[in-house]
């Protein structure tokens, strides 16, 4: 195969302020923001890794989720999850496992890949740590997710969670949902060419 | 349930169906601050699709002997303008597969592929949150006909609707003689869209089937053109002669009256030319989503939270808040109490007219619009080999025979039905499972059918219809609830040329429209009770497509927001289409010549396809706005 690059889903999930925008940035851009505002319009990113022949469509959520009310449609078809908390935060984790049920009744897509992100570990060594690290990575071999403490701010464990996930990705391009869904352009679809006789 | 930040909004929208997340992504799009509510667990309200249990659960409240008890489902379901309905099942009982994997339509429809819901999708961006599959093939069945009797065993007798320019030529089962009536027709009518041609002034308000009777379309292509193209909304009751203009009518005009005018079909054209052949040569004019309809509203829904949009899902309202005007005048909504007790502030409301909390305003309501429906589960698709596919029924013509009950003189035909056959291919329903939608606008309710016959009105309609279409016979009205299910569904074998079997149907009944339309026909308020500020949005009606539905919803945001520069001003989510059509224009397109090459394939008339394509293709450039019409 040609070094064709797959275009995969991976949705964002996770409680408010937990830095799912800001881990996003830091992959998609190497950028930080102290105080990054609290997402209302959605952020939305593609970064390609090449090397891994994957092209992510990354989604943020645009502030549905604020009052529970995320719609299903935000992961359909996704290929990729990453669940975020705050490791000073046990909510946040509580959170993130009710948003990996949620996940895993909803998505039909058998190799959804889960990650589940403790992010902030960088105020971990201030002694502000509340989520036990052996907890979380437990629940996760429990659960199937992959697991990473990361921290957005100190950029440890950005890159690597994103190459892991695109390394979990199906080769084959196997598709997340039917194949052949027609995705509207302003532009319709250029008409395939057909030989003529003559 | 926590409290909602800010405390006003400039707008507050009741619902999450079509026209409510419309009209919230437009608000939020031209810069208001939006919240909406729906006190459901799930997006859609009466376009929701569900799963197969939820279905289940929604119909059976509708039962009295569940009324008590199953109270919250009970409000559902009447949130989703649901008025009674029935589960009919096979015996013994069939495996039906996953439940996770249904995922039924409360009000199936189908979108013109360059008609103006994709056109709003694409001015919102909201498109990049569907995928569509083309409706692959467009049928009619005429009960009417011997053919359509005889066969109830197997296959039956389904005629090819010309849904692309070739099928035209294509068709075998049409004459040369019929190609080139309804060849001169369209081009006329393409003609006609640019001013120009014989029949450039020919449409006007009369009824279309007068013009298509007038232009020497013999019935079977007046059916065609009505219902493959122009999705002709039939009025039932209407019997032939009682209409309004008795006088002279061409006799080969059709027994079924339809509300559209020879303008309006013209318009309707324009959005078929545009649709079909747009994804791809050869293809038809129609979409369907990916994962069902109930998906639409929830990609307007995320546009508008993109743009600032807070919404809030099981969220029940209390009441609205109003403000008494002076005697006699309406007075204006300034809130809305939560069942939480939270009072929310607003300039402006719009709501699903299922609402509860429209009731009060509707003094003199309009005539109730019903719609049937059925959504049914098929062991094989509806015609081998094609994964989606609409046909429109026509009934038999004699009228309340096969219903079973007594025909009284004035019994109104039974009316047009629509049917959509999807499948696994756009993620509804299980591998191996097919859905079966059928759908009609209800006869009206006439002095000879009381409360008691109203009650089975879905199935007694419907019944015939999916048992013409598919093998019902061993279905049997479900007494009691049921359902256990496997992982996988198994898949016998159907004998070759045999109708798939029915292994699952629900009938049910959905009223809509009763306060869009007494609201709207009052000229927005004025002179009824309707606060100024309150706009109901329209649930879905009987049609096949999505049309009304959308422009319903501009109709409700230009009510609440006015535009102030006169008619220029647009509708928000349309501007950025609008602002691509202007750039494409004059930009030769690839269609021109793809279309063509689609065309060598015709079996017949290469010079009438030749002066047919120059003649359409103007007209037929996509992502233009419809000019007014001189
Ligand atoms: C599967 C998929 C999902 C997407 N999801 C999102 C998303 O969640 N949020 C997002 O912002 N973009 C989303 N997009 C749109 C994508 O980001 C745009 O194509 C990209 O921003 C480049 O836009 P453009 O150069 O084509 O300019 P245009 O398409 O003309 O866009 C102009 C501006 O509008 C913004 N924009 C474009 N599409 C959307 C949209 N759907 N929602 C909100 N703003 C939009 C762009 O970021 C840009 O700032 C999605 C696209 C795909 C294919
Ligand atoms: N110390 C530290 N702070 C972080 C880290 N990641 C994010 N933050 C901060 O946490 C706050 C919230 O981060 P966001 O990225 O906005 O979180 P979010 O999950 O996108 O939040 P919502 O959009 O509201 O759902 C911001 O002030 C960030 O600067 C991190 O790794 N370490
Ligand atoms: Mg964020």
């Amino acid at each position: 195969m040609i070094d064709q690059l797959v275009q995969s889903k991976l949705v964002l999930l996770g409680e408010m302020g937990s830095g799912k925008t800001s881990l996003v940035q830091r992959f998609v851009r190497g950028q930080y923001y102290e105080n990054q505002e609290s997402t209302i319009g959605a952020s939305f990113f593609t970064k390609a890794i090449p090397e891994k022949h994957v092209k992510f469509e990354i989604w943020d959520t645009a502030g549905q989720e604020r009052y529970h009310s995320l719609a299903p449609m935000y992961y359909r078809g996704a290929a990729a999850a990453i669940v975020v908390y705050d490791v000073t935060h046990p909510a946040s984790f509580d959170r993130a496992k009710k948003w990996v049920l949620e996940l895993r009744q909803n998505v039909q897509n058998p190799n959804l890949i889960i990650a589940l992100v403790g992010n902030k570990v960088d105020l971990a060594e201030d002694g502000a740590r509340q989520v036990p690290e052996a907890d979380a990575r437990t629940y996760a071999a429990e659960t199937g997710l992959l697991f990473f403490e990361a921290s957005a701010k100190t950029n440890v464990n950005v890159a690597e969670l994103f190459d892991e996930v695109a390394d979990r990705l199906p080769r084959a391009a196997a598709p997340q949902q039917p194949a052949g869904g027609i995705q509207l352009s302003e532009q319709p679809t250029p008409v395939p060419a057909k030989s003529s006789c003559c | 349930m926590e409290t909602i930040q800010p405390s006003t909004f400039d707008l507050v929208v009741l619902g999450t169906g079509l026209a409510e997340s419309i009209v919230a992504a437009a608000a939020a799009k031209a810069g208001k601050s939006v919240l909406q509510l729906d006190p459901s667990p799930h997006y859609g309200g009466s376009w929701a699709s569900l799963r197969l249990s939820e279905l289940r659960s929604l119909l059976q409240s509708l039962s009295p002997s569940n009324a008590a008890s199953e109270g919250r489902q009970a409000r559902q379901a009447a949130a989703s303008g649901i008025v009674e309905g029935e589960i009919w099942q096979q015996q013994p009982e069939a495996d039906l597969g996953p439940d996770a994997q249904y995922s039924i339509d409360l009000a199936p429809k189908v979108a013109y592929g360059g008609g103006p819901l994709i056109q709003l999708l694409l001015g919102s961006g909201a498109h990049h949150y569907l995928e569509f599959k083309l409706v692959q093939g467009s049928y009619l069945l005429n009960l009417g006909r011997d053919d359509a009797r005889a066969a109830s065993q197997g296959q039956p007798p389904l005629q090819t609707v010309p849904s692309s320019r070739s099928d035209v030529f294509k068709d075998r089962m049409l004459s040369p003689l019929q190609k080139r009536s309804i060849m001169r027709f369209l081009k006329a009518a393409a003609e006609a869209l640019e001013g120009q041609g014989p029949l450039k002034d020919a449409f006007g308000d009369q009824p279309v089937q007068e013009l298509l009777a007038q232009q020497g379309l013999d019935k079977q292509l007046q059916l065609s053109v009505l219902h493959g193209v122009l999705m002709a909304d039939c009025v039932p009751g209407q019997a032939p002669g009682t209409a309004a203009s008795q006088q002279q009518q061409p006799d080969n005009l059709l027994p079924f009256q339809t509300q559209l005018t020879a303008e309006q079909a013209l318009q309707r054209l324009r959005v078929y030319l545009q649709s079909s052949g747009r994804y791809g040569a050869d293809t038809g004019p129609f979409l369907t989503p990916l994962y069902g309809g109930g998906e639409l509203p929830q990609a307007f829904c995320r546009a508008a939270a993109v743009a600032g949009a807070v919404q809030v899902l099981r969220c029940g309202v209390e009441g609205l808040v109003l403000e008494e005007a002076e005697e006699g005048t309406p007075g204006c909504c300034t809130g809305v109490k939560l069942s939480s007790g939270q009072v929310i502030g607003c300039q402006h409301l719009a709501a699903s007219e299922t609402s509860e909390h429209l009731e009060a305003f509707c003094t003199r309501g309009g005539t109730p619009c019903t719609t049937l429906r059925c959504a049914a589960i098929l062991d094989g698709p509806l015609v081998a080999g094609k994964q989606q596919t609409l046909v429109c029924v026509l009934p038999s013509a004699e009228p309340a025979a096969q219903a079973g009950t007594a025909a009284s003189p004035q019994a109104t035909p039974p009316p047009v039905v629509r049917a959509l056959a999807v499948c696994s291919s756009t993620a509804v329903c299980p591998p191996g499972r097919y859905l079966l939608y059928l759908w009609a606008a209800a006869p009206p309710v006439g002095a000879d059918s009381d409360g008691s016959s109203a009650q089975q009105q879905a199935a007694r309609v419907l019944q015939p219809v999916l048992a013409a279409l598919a093998d019902a016979s061993e279905l049997q009205r479900a007494a009691a609830p049921c359902g256990q299910q496997s992982a996988e569904p198994t898949v016998l074998p159907a004998a070759p040329g045999a109708k798939p079997r029915v292994l699952w149907a629900a009938f049910y009944s959905q009223s809509t429209s009763i306060r869009f339309a007494a609201h709207h026909s009052s000229g927005g308020g004025g002179g009824s009770q309707w606060p100024a500020n309150v706009v109901p949005c329209p649930g879905p009606d009987a049609s096949a497509t999505f049309i009304s539905a959308v422009e319903g919803a501009k109709q409700c945001y230009r009510l609440l927001f006015p535009p102030a520069g006169g008619a220029n001003v647009d509708f928000p989510l349309d501007t950025r289409v609008q602002r691509q059509a202007e750039q494409q224009q004059g930009e030769p397109g690839d269609e021109q010549a793809a279309a063509a090459s689609g065309l060598a394939e015709a079996d017949s008339d290469d010079e009438l396809v030749a002066a047919l394509q120059a003649a359409l293709q103007p007209a037929a450039r996509p992502g233009i706005e419809p000019a007014a019409l001189p």
